[in-house]
């Protein structure tokens, strides 16, 4: 385990004040499993702060979590740790915090993911978790060497809400650079020209694939010991989250703020999954094809006669040829098509 | 890997849009807007990628060894809120709806000397889902310029559930109006301002939501009355209609995306549809940070620069000619505002705004030329009212309708005692005390800490980082002698709108 690894994980349905949500809070648990789970984030479980929002609750004043809870998790997990280091700094170097939160948001401001409290209204948004202000509070104090915060929320325009950082004051040290990662599900007021989808629906889809990014199918392709880090993180998450969501009626963009020069490693040997793909066939076409990988390598052949060729492949870029080239023989999209996150069936 | 055996590519839109390039491993290549040119790369598959404003599309290409693949006509398949053919989102019965709203106004009136269009859709690129929206529960309502209902409005409101549309079209008196959408279900309403010039139809599509319509993704479009209603091909085309929403997904972020030959093209099209010429010339200038934030500034000031030097002369001839197609607009008043602060040059002695402009970014201008002692907006109107009301919507200028309903009741009172007792004096510094005392008030009980002992704590630059003011605010208001007993004033918008924390344990 990663004993010097903590996380806070926020979940919350339930928002008297604005809509409710369906699947937040199991989002929120689902990572807290990954982040217990000895192959997953193998962090300890007294290290792991849960807050579910426990309601339905009747009036915003009651709603909980605010504010309050996720500070005072914040507070018990870094006074932990500056105890820790401070014995012993050594234990710094291998130090991390995990942030994870799936509510509501908005982004007073493009830069910022702002995830409201249950207590918020449409009337009170500085309810809000300003995620990269409290990175910054983090990145200052240096209370872990490696910050990581996901954030499954809206980012709608909200210019006028206002954002307070981190309640506490500075506790600057001096133990190194301090490495970040911010991920967020949506772009900047990424106003959608079609009707959203049901908030949830919309919503599952970033903790979706970032579970499954870091199950295994976001393995760094230039790793040769299976890494998954927050470069092949992002690059998953972006591809797959815009696959899922094409065609929706609130396509989403996530992104992330992070060095591709300095990644934060969440994981070695992890096996790409590889995924059942069945290659339909023009009906008139018959003959010798061959499958090849997105540098033209190939990977295999087949002798086509008007049945599907099943494949199990991993994520990435194929194409099928007539071999030898048939003149006339046109297979839809080049041939080309594009395996990512799950089974396919390609319509040659 | 030989130079003989590289490829590349050479990949061209005509459209705005940014293009964006991954190889097989998903890993990006490349990145621009309109066109990307690229050698010496691996031969293999690669993954295009499309996007403008909240639309993207995909493809994928093969770069075979020592060839440079060649698009020069990418398109991206986008959506629109106006129904207009060859956008993913057109609907041809919402097209007819529109044209028939546009021609055959559903509240005539023999005196009318402007037009308005509503349509409210679905914007969906599944008709089968259109009708699963229920348009039933919503009532659209127009305030004129006294801010009393226009007659007949909300009644002529015509639903079409199977297709799903609903509008209303009116001929009405030019000048100022408060376009209102409310809801049964939800009290909470907005006002969107709307200024109709004479001799111009105004045409408001707004995409329907699951929680209703979405004032903050309209698209405000204009034709000239009497040349026998909207017609797509001459008012906007798709790829002017891809133009404008990337302009407006621009603006509302407070910041212009697109590049100068598509606002070269919006400006052209100002004789047609003088609304792509107001979004053209807010698209010429380039917002900047002001360093030289004073303490009166509860934020930090925004200079809009022209994007070229060289744009002075054609912008110039812009301006001319809005106010000759649209005098009086309040949109085009903040637009020769911006002009002057770029060119130090006036194009015309200002006139007090009595109405605000439809666009934030423009209102926003003009108050904040306003608060430096050049006042642009008659006294006591609703321009010179609301600019403290405002709400998001997008790039749109909105505010609760309850402040208006507020202003109409007070408003005959305010006017009354005015001369009496002279306007109210804003107290930004009171104000900053509020939110530094707030906030020191949150530390102060998580730590479980005097709040004076954290203050004295906390460096004026910790302050700002974590509260957003400028430095310069938090050193004047933190020399108030009273700055945190501050809690009598939360009469101050910025500071009631935040919740002193609760006492709660976490699960």
């Amino acid at each position: 385990m990663n004993d010097f690894h903590f996380a806070v994980v926020v979940g919350i349905d339930f928002y008297p004040g604005i809509r409710n949500l369906n699947f937040a809070r199991g989002d929120a648990q689902s990572f807290a499993n990954w982040l217990r789970d000895p192959v997953g984030g193998a962090v300890p479980k007294d290290n792991v702060e849960l807050i579910l929002e426990q309601g339905p609750f009747e009036k915003p004043d009651d709603a909980k979590p605010t504010r309050d809870a996720v500070n005072r998790a914040l507070r018990k997990l870094h006074s932990v740790a500056r105890v820790s280091f401070k014995e012993d700094p050594t234990r710094w170097v291998n130090s991390r915090l995990y942030l994870y939160f799936s509510g509501h948001g908005l982004a007073p401001e493009p830069s910022e993911v702002a995830v409201l409290m249950a207590d918020a209204t449409d009337d009170i948004l500085g309810n809000n978790i300003p995620c990269a202000l409290y990175l910054k509070y983090y990145e200052k104090s240096q209370d872990f060497r490696e910050i990581v915060i996901f954030s499954d929320c809206c980012r709608t325009e909200k210019g006028d809400a206002p954002i307070f950082g981190p309640p506490f004051t500075p506790d600057d040290k001096n133990f190194g650079s301090v490495i970040s990662a911010l991920g967020f599900a949506a772009q900047y007021k990424n106003v959608a020209y079609e009707p959203a989808e049901p908030d949830d629906a919309a919503r599952g889809f970033y903790t979706r694939a970032l579970l499954e990014g870091l199950a295994g199918a976001a393995v760094d392709p230039s790793s040769a010991t299976g890494e998954i880090n927050s470069t092949s993180l992002q690059n998953y998450l972006r591809a797959r989250v815009q696959q899922l969501t094409q065609g929706k009626r609130n396509p989403q963009t996530p992104g992330m703020y992070a060095d591709p020069a300095a990644p934060i490693v969440f994981r070695q040997g992890a096996a790409p999954p590889k995924y059942n793909v069945q290659l339909l066939f023009p009906a008139p076409f018959h003959g010798r094809v061959v499958l090849l990988d997105g540098k033209f390598g190939q990977i295999d052949t087949h002798i086509v006669n008007g049945q599907p060729w099943q494949k199990t492949l991993p994520n990435g870029l194929y194409e099928v040829r007539p071999d030898p080239p048939a003149p006339g023989v046109v297979f839809a999209s080049q041939g080309t098509f594009r395996v990512l996150g799950g089974d396919v069936d390609v319509q040659l | 890997m030989s130079n003989s055996d590289s490829s590349g590519y050479h990949l061209h839109s005509n459209q705005p849009v940014e293009i964006r390039v991954y190889d097989s491993a998903l890993q990006p290549v490349d990145r621009g807007v309109g066109t990307l040119e690229r050698k010496n790369l691996p031969p293999g598959i690669y993954r295009v990628e499309l996007r403008a404003g909240a639309s993207s599309d995909e493809k994928l290409i093969r770069l075979e060894p020592g060839q440079i693949y060649e698009d020069l006509n990418l398109q991206l398949f986008f959506a629109s809120v106006v129904p207009l053919p060859s956008t993913r989102t057109f609907d041809q019965q919402h097209l007819a709806a529109l044209q028939d709203l546009s021609v055959r106004l559903r509240v005539p009136s023999a005196t009318a000397t402007t037009e308005l269009v509503v349509l409210i859709r679905v914007v969906s690129a599944q008709n089968a889902s259109r009708s699963d929206i229920d348009f039933s529960g919503y009532t659209i309502r127009l305030l004129n310029a006294k801010l009393n209902p226009v007659p007949e409005f909300s009644e002529a409101l015509e639903v079409n559930q199977h297709y799903g549309w609903c509008g209303v079209s009116a001929g009405l008196e030019a000048g100022g109006h408060l376009l209102r959408i409310e809801s049964t279900s939800t009290k909470k309403t907005i006002d969107q301002a709307l200024f109709l010039p004479a001799g111009w139809q105004t045409v408001v599509c707004i995409p329907m939501g699951p929680h209703g319509p979405m004032l903050e993704a309209c698209s405000l479009q204009m034709l000239p009355t009497g040349q026998g209603g909207f017609m797509p091909t001459l008012e906007l085309n798709m790829d002017l209609a891809l133009s404008l929403e990337v302009a407006t997904t621009g603006l509302a972020a407070g910041r212009s995306l697109v590049p100068r030959v598509q606002i070269g093209e919006l400006l052209a099209r100002k004789f047609w549809n003088p609304m792509l010429g107001i979004i053209g010339a807010y698209c010429m200038f380039d917002p900047t940070t002001s360093s030289n934030d004073t303490p009166n500034s509860p934020k930090t000031n925004m200079v809009f620069k022209l994007k070229s030097r060289d744009d002075a002369p054609l912008l110039k001839e812009v301006l001319d000619n809005l106010n000759t197609l649209m005098p009086g607009h309040p949109d085009v008043a903040a637009i020769a505002e911006f002009y002057r602060e770029a060119t130090g040059i006036e194009t015309r002695s200002p006139e007090p705004v009595a109405w605000p402009p439809t666009l934030c970014i423009g209102y926003k201008q003009l108050a904040s030329i306003s608060d430096v002692g050049r006042p642009l907006f008659e006294e006591n109107s609703l321009a010179a009212r609301a600019r403290t009301w405002l709400t998001p919507c997008g790039p749109w200028t909105a505010w609760p309708s309850g402040k208006t309903r507020n202003y109409t009741i007070l408003n005959y009172a305010w006017q009354k005692s005015f001369s009496l007792r002279g306007p109210k004096r804003a107290r930004p510094l009171s104000s900053a005390s509020n939110i530094i005392g707030r906030y020191v008030d949150e530390i102060s009980k998580t730590e479980e800490r005097p709040p004076e002992v954290i203050l004295s704590q906390l460096s004026d630059e910790f302050l700002s980082a974590n509260t957003g003011l400028p430095i310069s605010t938090v050193h004047a208001a933190r020399m108030e002698p009273a700055a945190l007993e501050a809690s009598e004033q939360l009469e101050f918008d910025a500071a009631v709108d935040f919740d002193p924390p609760k006492e709660e344990s976490s699960s």
